[in-house]
């Protein structure tokens, strides 16, 4: 059984990746509503510190754009990432999987759901996790 | 704030040179060069600035500056790193044209150097990723291409600007550097080429992609009341304009706000409008990144760039002449040189000095030059504009 860590600690609902249906959280300022993500301190628009409640995101969003990696830093390729739009107005950067061939599977204003998965694995076997999203089938 | 004035300008042939010359040898070259254009000596010199990214390759950062200027005998004076990813140099000739405009010095050197070459492309990928938030974007191995992959695929859905006139700018950056001395790449290519090139970030190939390059610029400025003892074709720089990413969730990808917002700054201060430009250094890191910036700057209506390079309006003497040295994508694109590069093509061509590829009675350009980008935006993004 080989070692994981997540990639940014944080990032999910306690217990919600076990589950099998992460979910994102963020910060929501409890002056103002505003909601951040990753998680922060600071509201600037209240100039507000530790003032946050923790904030869930929306699972489903839509893509605004994506690329797919022929060359890159990880040890593999091709891989496919972009950007997803959630209902909120947060823009998560992210890996998009189950998404092959992705001239088919990924659109641009596409709907896609949060999922998570291997992002690399590090030298002494450790994979690393992070969150990823997936489009959802029309069928 | 007083006037300033260019008064010489140097720089390397930009290549890649895996043993020599190093970050002084380059910087040397380029100092000597800029300083015997300007009719100055060491003892002229009284402030240095040195934009390099360094932690790349063999590229030294810290003491890069300090240890190239040395070289030229310029030691003992203040002299400081300015870093903005690829805006690094431009953010140099900023700071040393706010501190001459300022009254604090007559006579300030400027230097962009850097050495990527020699690094395996996936270290070189990751050790820039480092522009990026690198705890998430860079962690999930977001690379420069795939960012301007992303922005190519927004604005071909937008726009329906297509591959083709992605390779167009390719062409045309090639082109114009068969004439430039200094490129790295002076080769003509075509459109079956670059669409032919193997895919590096759909739905760009290898050459809609700047080469990894080593090479080093330089530029000697001086304050309105002693640059005509040193020259009597000194540049005038009407401003130096710079902004930060804002990294809004709504920024549109098709468009660089950071571009827009910087771009009305600077006509402002100039008292210009973009039809007044004759000719702009336009960070072209991709091809899709020049279509885009010429429709920020203000060149073309938003969605016509890739319509303009088809229709040759940014070739040398059309509507505005872009690139003609090249560019990024071919004169090369040693990131911390890049930004005072652009400054000797404006230079050259302003004084009439550009050979081949001479813009007709060139009287003012812009230089345009972005760093570093996360969440939809860029990081830092300078647009200087110079008379003749």
């Amino acid at each position: 059984m080989s070692k994981k860590r997540l990639f940014k600690e944080g990032v999910f609902k306690e217990g919600s990746l076990e589950s099998g249906a992460p979910i994102l959280v963020g910060s929501r300022c409890k002056s103002c509503g505003r909601v951040y993500f990753p998680k922060k301190r600071v509201c600037p628009e209240c100039m507000t510190i530790d003032e946050m409640e923790e904030a869930e995101l929306s699972r489903r969003g839509k893509i605004l754009s994506y690329t797919v990696a022929y060359v890159g830093p990880l040890e593999y390729a091709p891989y496919a990432f972009g950007f997803v739009e959630l209902p909120e107005g947060i823009r998560v950067f992210t890996h998009f999987t189950d998404c092959e061939p992705f001239e088919e599977k990924l659109k641009i204003g596409g709907e896609v759901e949060l999922t998570a998965g291997r992002i690399t694995t590090e030298e002494d076997g450790t994979e690393v996790i992070g969150w990823k999203f997936r489009p959802i089938r029309e069928d | 704030m007083r006037d300033v004035y260019v008064i010489g300008v140097g720089m390397t042939k930009f290549g890649n040179f895996p043993t020599w010359p190093g970050v002084k040898e380059m910087g040397e070259e380029a100092c000597f060069n800029a300083m015997k254009d300007a009719n100055v000596t060491p003892k002229d010199i009284e402030a240095g600035y040195c934009g390099v990214v360094g932690g790349i390759g063999r590229s030294q950062g810290p003491l890069a500056g300090n240890l190239a200027m040395k070289q030229v005998g310029v030691a003992g004076v203040p002299i400081t790193r300015c870093e903005n990813g690829c805006a690094s140099s431009s953010t140099a000739f900023r700071e040393a044209w706010i501190a001459v405009a300022a009254g604090l010095y007559d006579v300030a050197l400027v230097l962009g150097v850097e050495k990527m070459a020699g690094l395996p492309t996936r270290m070189m990928l990751k050790a820039m990723s480092q522009g990026s938030d690198m705890e998430i974007e860079g962690a999930m191995g977001m690379t420069f291409p795939g960012v301007f992959g992303m922005v190519a695929m927004r604005h071909m859905h937008n726009y329906g600007t297509t591959r083709e006139q992605l390779a167009l700018v390719s062409v045309k950056n090639h082109h114009n550097a068969t004439m430039n001395p200094h490129a790295h790449y002076p080769k003509e290519v075509t459109v079956e080429k670059v669409l032919g090139s193997p895919m590096i970030a759909y739905p760009l190939s290898l050459l809609d992609c700047c080469p990894v390059s080593d090479g080093a610029a330089a530029a000697v400025i001086a304050s309105g009341d002693v640059a005509r003892k040193y020259t009597d074709t000194p540049i005038k720089i009407l401003t130096a304009v710079q902004k930060s990413g804002t990294f809004l969730d709504t920024l549109d990808i098709s468009t660089f706000d950071i571009t827009v917002r910087a771009a009305k700054e600077a006509y402002r201060a100039a008292r210009l409008e973009p039809k007044d430009i004759d000719l702009a250094e336009v960070h072209d890191c991709f091809t899709i990144a020049e279509i885009l910036h010429n429709e920020d700057l203000g060149f073309f209506k938003k969605g016509e760039g890739g319509k303009a390079v088809e229709e040759g309006e940014t070739e040398i003497n059309g509507k505005v002449t872009i690139n003609a040295s090249g560019g990024l994508l071919a004169k090369g694109h040693p990131v911390g040189a890049t930004g005072v590069a652009q400054i000797c093509e404006l230079v050259w061509q302003l004084r009439g000095e550009a050979g081949a590829r001479q813009v007709d009675g060139a009287e003012i350009g812009l230089a345009h030059c972005m760093g570093n980008f996360s969440h939809g935006d860029g990081g830092t993004c300078n647009i200087t504009i110079l008379k003749r």
